[in-house]
C-alpha cells in the first residue's frame, strides 16, 4: 500500500470519498428474458386467483372476512411485487444487453420497452386482466429480439403452468 | 470549485490501470479551455444512471466534442460499446494522479 494511499484512506474516513464506477456488472453477458415473462405470467395468475375468490356475503363470521382479506392482500402483495420485476428485468435488458447495433437491426425494440413498461405500470396498479396479458404480450416481443440478436430461434407454445398462455422459448438444442 | 476531487474505485473494468480500492485524484478544471484527449482517463457520469460515476479511458473524440470511452479491460467492462458517446457536460475531469491500494 502507497504512502499517499495511506494518506488518502486516512481522509477518506474523515470525508469519504466519491465511488467512480469501473462498470462491467459481472456476471457479463448472463441476461434472459424469461424472468420477465415469468413475472407476466404470476401477474396474469394473481389477476385470476383474485377474481375466483369468493367475495364474504352480509351474513359472513369475522373469520370468514379474515380468511378473504388474508387471501386478496397476498394476491396484491405478489402481483405489486411480480409486477416491480418484470420492470425491473426489461430494464436491466434494455439498459444493459441491448446495444445500439440491436437497435438498428431492430428498430421498434425502444417502443416494445415502453409499452411493456407501461403495461406493467397499469398491471400493477389496477386487477386488469388486459394489462397483464399485455405485459406477457410485449414480454414475449423482446424475448423473440433477444433470442434473435443471439442467434438463436424461438418457438411459440403453451406455457405448462395454470395460466397457459402462449410463450416465446428460445430453441437451445 | 476546489479543482480536485477525489474518488474510490469499485470494480475490475480499468484493470490493471486501475484496481479496486485504488484512489484517484480527478482535476475537475481540465477540460475548462482544452478539450479531453484520446488516452485520457476520465471520471464521467454514467449516461444511463445519472446518478452513477464512472471511470475509463478515452477512446476517440468526435468532431461535436463528445467522447468514446472504453475499459482498458474490455471483456469486463460496460462503455461506450453498450452505451454510446459520451457528452463533455457529462464529463466530471481527468483523472491526474492514481494511489495504489
Amino acid at each position: 500500500m502507497s504512502r499517499l494511499h495511506t494518506i488518502l484512506g486516512a481522509l477518506d474516513r474523515l470525508a469519504p470519498a466519491e465511488v467512480a464506477h469501473a462498470h462491467c456488472d459481472i456476471p457479463c453477458g448472463i441476461y434472459d428474458p424469461h424472468h420477465a415473462q415469468m413475472a407476466a405470467h404470476t401477474v396474469i395468475r394473481m389477476v385470476d386467483l383474485i377474481g375466483q375468490l369468493e367475495k364474504p356475503g352480509p351474513n359472513s363470521t369475522p373469520e370468514q372476512r379474515q380468511e378473504f382479506h388474508n387471501k386478496l392482500a397476498r394476491y396484491i402483495a405478489t402481483k405489486e411485487q411480480h409486477a416491480e420485476i418484470y420492470k425491473h428485468e426489461v430494464r436491466v435488458l434494455w439498459g444493459d444487453y441491448f446495444k445500439p447495433e440491436h437497435l438498428q437491426q431492430f428498430p421498434t425494440l425502444h417502443d416494445a420497452v415502453w409499452k411493456a413498461l407501461k403495461a406493467a405500470s397499469k398491471g400493477r396498479q389496477e386487477i386488469n386482466l388486459q394489462a397483464a396479458e399485455d405485459m406477457l404480450q410485449h414480454a414475449n416481443e423482446i424475448a423473440e429480439t433477444f433470442w434473435k440478436t443471439k442467434g438463436v430461434g424461438t418457438v411459440k407454445g403453451k406455457a405448462p403452468y395454470p395460466t397457459a398462455r402462449e410463450t416465446v422459448y428460445p430453441k437451445v438444442a | 470549485m476546489f479543482p480536485l476531487a477525489r474518488f474510490r474505485i469499485e470494480d475490475a473494468s480499468m484493470e490493471p490501470a486501475l484496481r479496486a480500492g485504488d484512489y484517484v485524484l480527478v482535476n475537475r478544471w481540465a477540460y475548462g479551455r482544452r478539450g479531453p484527449r484520446s488516452g485520457d482517463v476520465v471520471v464521467f457520469r454514467d449516461p444511463e444512471a445519472p446518478a452513477r460515476l464512472l471511470v475509463k479511458r478515452v477512446e476517440r473524440v468526435d468532431p461535436s466534442g463528445a467522447v468514446l470511452v472504453r475499459g482498458d479491460n474490455d471483456a469486463f467492462s460496460r462503455d461506450s460499446r453498450a452505451f454510446g458517446a459520451v457528452g463533455r457536460e457529462g464529463l466530471i475531469g481527468k483523472v491526474v494522479l492514481r494511489a495504489r491500494a
